[in-house]
């Protein structure tokens, strides 16, 4: 009788367990539970390089990191060269090497994982590129901000497969049954990833999440009403973005020093370590590596780089230097180029080129910092 | 393996399940199988270090139960002693004693070539080897008789609830429990879930939150001044109480949950009255491991006063150095030795001002008083176990009541600014981290004047399923789940 009543009281429970998987499920913000026929769809046209790209709006929401597994996936043949990063580096396209087939492999608010993942993916199939554009972002070397971001674990294979070349010490092996088990079944009763969901929830204004198809998105412009993703993997914003005025940006900056800005707290050793090794594992297979760093628009480079009186006491000073010189050792050390620079004079970027603290207008903007680089 | 893990959400089920389901006479194998396995999934060769450990304090034990001659069982002894000792001196002190060797002699400008060592410290060491110098110790002592069963002994120190984290056993308490054969019962596996349930619910959404701000403070404390760190030192003494405590009721919760009895660690620690009272309360095994293996033997407090108030600090000086590497840790210690020193010293002094100016007369105002005072104490100490280092923590304490930030304090909290960038916590968190303090406090003072669990154990049960899935539901949207280990792991 106790017992009947005990598992009785336990099914109480079951709603709440219930409530966390339908909400995981329905919301799924890293996309882990939705098909991937777009996806596929995506990497295969690409693939095929037949000259025409998607549109990207609210209803074409993919998962970039599984479009990058199925592009490798379909890829006929290796690439000349290939751009890892984050949206920073978007809008490097092949036009700036003209005569090599290339593909920009960018994935947002991409970390170091993602990087040495996606590499991973062509390397496991033994597409080494002759050279790679490696966009460094200052968030790289953040501990607190990687912790959080957890969509590269979709390439957690070709993350594990990188690391072990990586590193001179071996991995520890680990007999955690979760480390070998697909994430998606953990994620449909996590609670964290049921935080994520609700916030998705919240922002989507309860709004289900939907897909389009790619035949509903095909385009044969690179710029549109809408954002574009273009065969050679880079992206053009949409037109809203690319209009926008100066000073609606510079608005948006200094509201943005109120509210959770991407403050840099210095570089993690760890982290440090690990773009060390991933660097020195791309000299190894022979690649050409070319580290890109995005300036920052001025306004935001001052106040986040400590530099604005106004908000001081706020932001540590000359962050943006030290893992600038970081960079650049590192690059030094192992005879890599460096071009751009997070300080925006050095990079002779005006305000103006920006549609917010971080993002370029256009490829354009971008293009004279690869001067000399697309041979 | 983390409590507040996945992983541990399913591996703790499939082991009770199996754990009811096979014949007792498997059940130590399974669970010494399950144990070494939990601590496997941290580390896998380091494994090795406890099976090394328990086979030599095993063979100590039975050569001493087989041995009458005293100076050959002290033998024993010393080799069990040294083995424990030097294991955790080689993982835990080896590092510091280098880079300490190294910071002296480039002081003195003279070379010192030997390499930084990078040991990875075992998880858990200073509890699981403090625990089996207990047994050998006991052994010595004929208080207890040598564990003859290798495997039950081996399952004594890897029992997975309590190896990493304590609570420290004694053997005369945890063995013979393993022998009994143990029945599913509907007593233990509620009040075991309930346990874990608070646990988790301290762990992930108290502990972890104050953190937050804690760390971010702490870990760059020369951007602060004034009341940003008051702030976190308060958040930090409610931070690694509620982190440690919820350590030890999901021990005990998911050992009760099995039929076993592990004894409490905690006791209100926060509304203690005196430095004396406050380590009855808090870390009760470590306190009472020091008091019958270190204080006791030393004299205690039957020798010469100067010579007693000797003891009690070589006692708290090493049980700051048992917390961590780091000359913090020990003026940590030594702070609470010399607490405790100076309260034995003034106590008829104080006594008499008490009585003096009235306040024996209003004994609520009285206790009231020496809680906060003794908070107070306490929450200073905590600066130098936080402390990154010894600088950070000096200029945390010379820079505590620093108001000369006041203007960006103001600013800090007007409604433009957003503090999360700042401390790493918003207003709103920082208010509901507050809050929780407040609860975390009422909800033990009333437990201990009024024994408010027992009360809410005879409501009924729609009363209490509420507060289940109130519980419930404050950990799933308000816990922090970046799986951030406990702090009492790294020692």
């Amino acid at each position: 009788m106790r017992k009947k009543a005990f598992f009785l009281k336990i099914c109480l429970f079951l709603p709440i367990l219930i409530m966390v998987a339908v909400v995981n499920y329905l919301y799924d913000p890293a996309q882990l539970f939705t098909n991937k026929d777009f996806e596929k769809q995506m990497a295969q046209l690409f693939v095929s390089s037949n000259g025409q790209g998607i549109e990207i709006n609210d209803r074409a929401d993919y998962d970039d990191r599984y479009f990058q597994k199925a592009y490798v996936e379909n890829l006929r043949n290796k690439k000349d060269v290939l751009a890892l990063g984050s949206s920073t580096v978007m809008y490097i396209s092949s036009d700036f090497f003209p005569d090599k087939s290339f593909f920009n492999a960018w994935v947002s608010a991409a970390g170091l994982n993602d990087q040495i993942a996606i590499y991973g993916l062509y390397r496991q199939k033994g597409f080494i590129p002759s050279k790679v554009i490696l966009g460094v972002d200052l968030w790289l070397f953040d501990k607190l901000k990687m912790r959080s971001e957890k969509r590269w674990q979709r390439l957690k294979g070709a993350y594990r497969y990188i690391k072990k070349e990586m590193n001179s010490s071996p991995q520890p092996l680990s007999v955690n049954i979760v480390d070998y088990l697909p994430p998606e079944g953990f994620a449909l009763f996590s609670f964290s990833y049921f935080q994520s969901s609700v916030g998705f929830f919240l922002n989507k204004k309860g709004k289900l999440p939907l897909k389009s198809t790619v035949t509903d998105s095909l385009t044969r412009n690179r710029y549109n009403d809408n954002a574009t993703s273009w065969i050679d993997g880079s992206r053009t914003l949409k037109k809203e973005q690319r209009e926008r005025l100066s000073s609606e940006v510079e608005a948006e900056i200094n509201s943005d020093a109120n509210n959770p800005l991407d403050r840099m707290w210095g570089m993690d050793a760890e982290l440090t370590k690990d773009f060390t090794d991933f660097v020195a594992l791309l000299k190894r297979d022979g690649v050409e590596v070319i580290i890109y760093l995005p300036p920052y628009h001025p306004l935001r480079y001052r106040i986040m780089n400590g530099l604005d009186e106004k908000y001081a006491f706020k932001y540590r000073r000359h962050t943006f230097e030290l893992i600038e010189n970081t960079v650049r050792n590192i690059a030094q050390e192992f005879n890599v180029t460096v071009i751009g620079s997070y300080d925006p004079i050095k990079t002779h970027v005006s305000d103006k080129q920006f549609i917010d603290g971080l993002h370029l207008r256009s490829t354009a903007d971008v293009r004279p910092m690869f001067t000399g680089i697309g041979s | 393996m983390l409590f507040n893990s996945l992983e541990f959400l399913i591996f703790f089920p499939f082991v009770v399940v199996f754990f009811f389901l096979l014949p007792h006479r498997f059940r130590w194998f399974f669970l010494l199988l399950a144990s070494y396995y939990f601590y496997m999934c941290w580390r896998v060769e380091y494994v090795l270090i406890i099976i090394l450990l328990t086979c030599i304090d095993y063979w100590a034990g039975i050569k001493m139960g087989n041995c009458k001659d005293k100076g050959l069982r002290r033998i024993f002894l010393i080799v069990s002693l040294v083995a424990n000792l030097g294991l955790l001196f080689s993982f835990k002190y080896l590092s510091f004693l280098n880079e300490s060797l190294r910071g002296t002699f480039q002081f003195l400008h003279i070379p010192y070539n030997i390499p930084y060592l990078n040991i990875l410290l075992p998880m858990g060491i200073s509890f699981h080897t403090f625990q089996a110098m207990a047994y050998t110790i006991e052994v010595y002592r004929g208080n207890q008789k040598p564990e003859r069963h290798f495997g039950t002994f081996a399952l004594y120190i890897a029992f997975f609830p309590q190896m990493v984290a304590g609570p420290i056993e004694r053997a005369s308490s945890l063995i013979p429990q393993f022998y009994k054969k143990q029945v599913l019962k509907y007593a233990n596996l509620i009040y075991g879930l309930k346990r874990m349930a608070w646990g988790f619910f301290k762990k992930v959404v108290i502990a972890d939150r104050l953190a937050l701000l804690v760390n971010r403070v702490y870990n760059d404390p020369h951007q602060f001044a004034g009341a940003p760190l008051i702030i976190a030192t308060i958040f930090f003494a409610f931070q690694i109480y509620c982190d440690f405590s919820a350590y030890t009721d999901i021990a005990i919760g998911s050992a009760r949950v099995m039929g076993f009895k592990l004894r409490e660690n905690f006791h209100s620690p926060y509304l203690a009255a005196s430095i004396r009272d406050f380590w009855k309360r808090w870390h009760i095994s470590l306190t009472s491991w020091f008091r019958d293996f270190l204080y006791i033997p030393l004299g205690g407090n039957r020798v010469a006063r100067w010579r007693w108030y000797l003891n009690l600090l070589v006692v708290f000086l090493l049980s700051g150095f048992w917390h961590g590497v780091n000359w913090t840790f020990v003026i940590w210690g030594a702070l609470h030795g010399f607490y405790l020193v100076f309260a034995i010293a003034t106590r008829d002094a104080r006594d008499k001002i008490a009585q003096f100016v009235g306040l024996t007369r209003v004994p609520r105002v009285y206790k009231a008083i020496q809680i906060a005072v003794t908070f107070t104490l306490v929450t200073f100490a905590w600066i130098f176990f936080r402390a990154n280092s010894l600088k950070d923590a000096v200029y945390v304490v010379t820079h505590l009541f620093d108001f000369r930030t006041t203007s960006q304090l103001l600013q800090l909290i007007s409604i433009k600014h957003n503090t999360a960038i700042i401390l790493g916590l918003s207003k709103v968190e920082i208010a509901f981290s507050f809050m929780l303090i407040c609860f975390i406090q009422i909800f033990y003072w009333l437990q201990e004047r009024r024994g408010i669990l027992a009360i809410l154990s005879s409501k009924p049960a729609v009363l209490r399923f509420s507060l289940y899935y109130f519980l419930l539901i404050t950990i799933i949207f308000l816990g922090k789940f970046d799986k951030s280990p406990f702090i009492y792991f790294q020692f």
